[in-house]
């Protein structure tokens, strides 16, 4: 084959323009992305509008400063709510729920309360794994820690009937143990409630396995409530 | 992607099996070289709306609407070399599943690129639209494909033809006409999905709850269902032939004709 | 298959006896088989060169001539922090001060933080998330109550309607003023609800959350009692 060098050079030079243009760019662009304060100030400490400033001494475009004592968002997954990302990730949650919100204007995410502003790359810096979705069998979770309460969650989690009648949410009553309740020592203080229909029979409780607390901290942690240099709030 | 792997498939078999050349070299130039340099773009579609910089998408959406020039020149190409034998298409094993794998890559090419059409990927984004058309894509094309080549290769390979004919029919009827209709009910019941997914009152609230959007969508999954069963038949019939093709006795087939389906 | 036995040769192929092979005596139909088997081999594919159709290279040109237009259009200038296609060059052009109609902000507010447990229809669920239609906690004369339960939650058993329902509610510190009394104006006076109480300003909200803002635990029934006294619907 007399083209074998123009075939692999064709075949280089085309992998190497997508590489360049999606991953090279990209990173170039936002591979420095670190927590910031909604404003970020110039080196004179002044408030600035966007996420770059001038340098007033190399007159090229560099990244603004976060603020001094204001909250730098996002901030890390630790402890139980990092363990429960794996059990998202094991529980296949990602198949029917997305993590990311789309703009007002574009879908519905914003009119149906998943989010009061777009999701933007900085959102997801420190994530371990990126759960961004791409089904929407069930809603929109980036902001879940803020719509429920800890109860709510159990309690979807153990049989979604409870919180959402004709959910098509398969219950997840594995990650929850029925047991009889001590006698010595009485009701568990980690024990779910459970409403009054759905009560366990008399002398047993419900008690969420280390998965469940795992998981139910990491949904509880995931929130977008904060504005970022780049993104305000929808109105 | 599975696409290179197909073409390899598609542009040896078909012209193999037919005996006759292939329509024109410049449009398979063409075709491989305009797909190399947008198919690795196209891939952003999927993050329309996402959190990604304008530019990424634009990019992904027009590369993926640039798709449109090697699929249409593969189509051309494809369909001038079997145009004319489409009897010798219909009766052959192999080319009745190549050649409706290759009609199918056309269509769900043309349909993966309206979707990257922002407008459009609004609906069907994070809808059974997109599930449907992977399957369409995966299955229809690919699959068919694949399956076309094993009913070319194993007589060859083994020196023995295909022991039953009607079993090649049930695989073929089963696969079509199941994927077919996954492919159709999961794109009607995906868009509706979508349309009241987005629905939005004066007052800028959803007409449906979300609860509602998903209830509607249980209906074309039924569907689905069944379109798994007819999947699953038809494969039972190829596995069964292809089992009986491997463990029988070499005398009791080598010397029969080619299994051809009747016209 | 005694000329198997007489043979020093090796038989042909397909077990038929070299007798019976070269002994002409092969009858027409085994014969096409293995012709129609050896005729379906066909040469090693080869290509014509036929030219690329004038209609093709023009379709080309005008996808070409679309994909500039496209990203003349949505590039967005190549900028990293730009997350809308339609926004044209910096923002920042304040529109003219809208007036707000409180009821539709209300039932915006409503449809993103309170469907989930209340339902649309503002129902609830019996014994678990209370109703707001026709309720007597939303009816009271002075809204500082449900002011209260919305901005730290509320926790344990408590009656509405005299039905008892045990849950917790999540705290909604994050709206703002305008956004939680819209909601909660939206919720007392819609008609269909069979609710008339009167409306919430900003500054109702913003002077509980003044006093009791820095709460982070629910409140409890009792402890709303405490302040307030039993409910008391208008």
């Amino acid at each position: 084959m007399k083209s074998l060098p123009i075939l692999f050079l064709g075949i280089f030079f085309t992998l190497a323009f997508s590489w360049t243009g999606i991953v090279l760019v990209s990173h170039i662009q936002l591979g420095f992305l670190e927590p910031a304060t909604p404003e970020l100030t110039n080196a004179e400490e002044e408030a600035i509008a966007g996420v770059l400033f001038r340098d007033p001494d190399t007159g090229r475009m560099v990244h603004g400063r976060n603020q001094d004592g204001v909250q730098a968002n996002p901030m890390p997954l630790v402890g139980s709510a990092q363990r429960g990302l794996r059990v998202y990730e094991q529980m296949g949650c990602l198949y029917c729920h997305s993590q990311q919100v789309r703009r007002q204007g574009f879908g519905s995410d914003f009119e149906r309360g998943w989010g009061n502003r777009q999701s933007v790359p900085r959102d997801y810096i420190l994530k371990e794994r990126v759960m961004l979705g791409t089904m929407r069998t069930g809603p929109d979770l980036s902001n879940v820690g803020l719509r429920y309460s800890e109860l709510w969650q159990h309690q979807h989690l153990y049989n979604p009937q409870i919180t959402s009648p004709g959910s098509t949410m398969p219950p997840y009553a594995f990650l929850y143990e029925v047991r009889p309740i001590n006698p010595v020592t009485g009701p568990s203080p980690i024990a779910i409630d459970l409403p009054a229909q759905w009560a366990l029979p008399e002398g047993y409780e419900l008690i969420p396995t280390r998965r469940a607390l795992d998981l139910v901290a990491y949904l509880m942690s995931l929130h977008q409530d904060y504005e970022l240099p780049e993104i305000k709030f929808t109105e | 992607m599975v696409d290179p792997h197909r073409f390899g498939a598609a542009y040896y078999l078909i012209p193999k099996v037919l005996g006759r050349p292939i329509h024109s070299y410049y449009l398979s130039v063409v075709g491989f070289w305009s797909l190399a340099l947008f198919y690795n773009w196209a891939g952003v579609h999927h993050l329309i709306g996402g959190p990604v910089p304008v530019w990424v998408i634009s990019a992904g959406t027009v590369a993926s609407v640039m798709m449109v020039i090697p699929v249409v020149v593969t189509a051309v190409n494809h369909h001038m070399t079997v145009v004319g034998m489409q009897r010798e298409v219909w009766r052959s094993p192999t080319l009745r599943f190549i050649v409706f794998g290759a009609i199918n890559y056309t269509a769900v090419s043309l349909l993966g690129s309206t979707m990257a059409l922002r407008s459009v990927n609004e609906v069907t984004h994070f809808t059974h639209f997109t599930v449907g058309h992977a399957h369409h894509g995966v299955y229809a094309f690919f699959t068919m494909i694949m399956f076309g080549s094993v009913y070319y290769m194993m007589p060859r390979l083994l020196k023995r033809e295909w022991p039953s004919a009607f079993l090649i029919h049930t695989h073929w009827w089963a696969c079509a006409l199941g994927i077919m209709l996954m492919v159709v009910a999961l794109h009607i019941g995906g868009w509706i999905q979508g349309l009241q997914m987005n629905a939005l009152d004066e007052d800028g609230v959803p007409v449906f709850t979300f609860i509602e959007t998903v209830r509607n969508t249980v209906p074309w999954l039924h569907a689905r269902s069944i379109s798994g069963l007819l999947l699953m038949i038809g494969h039972m019939a190829f596995f069964l032939n292809v089992f009986w093709m491997i463990f029988s006795k070499p005398a009791a087939v080598s010397d029969s004709k080619p299994t051809l389906l009747g016209a | 298959m005694s000329e198997d036995s007489q043979s020093t040769q090796p038989n042909p192929p397909n077990g038929v006896s070299r007798d019976t092979f070269e002994g002409n005596r092969m009858e027409d139909v085994p014969l096409q088989q293995i012709h129609s088997q050896l005729l379906r081999e066909k040469e090693e594919p080869t290509e014509n060169f036929s030219p690329m159709p004038l209609t093709l290279m023009a379709m080309c040109a005008v996808l070409i001539f679309w994909a500039g237009l496209y990203l003349a259009w949505y590039s967005g200038d190549l900028d990293p922090f730009r997350f809308d296609e339609t926004q044209r060059g910096a923002s920042g052009i304040a529109d003219a001060p809208r007036e707000i109609d409180m009821l539709a902000l209300g039932r915006r507010v409503y449809n993103q933080n309170c469907v989930a447990c209340h339902q649309s229809d503002g129902r609830g669920q019996s014994g678990v998330f209370p109703p707001l239609v026709a309720a007597d906690w939303v009816q009271e004369e002075s809204p500082d109550r449900i002011i209260k339960v919305v901005l730290a939650g509320l926790a344990g058993p408590i009656l509405v309607n005299g039905n008892p329902y045990n849950n917790a509610m999540t705290a909604f510190n994050r709206l703002s003023d305008r956004d939680i009394a819209a909601v909660l104006t939206f919720i007392r006076t819609e008609p269909t609800w069979q609710n008339n109480a009167p409306a919430v300003t900003p500054e109702m909200v913003a002077a509980v959350r003044a006093e009791f803002g820095g709460r982070t635990e629910p409140w409890t029934g009792p402890e709303l009692e405490a302040i307030h006294g039993p409910v008391t619907s208008r």
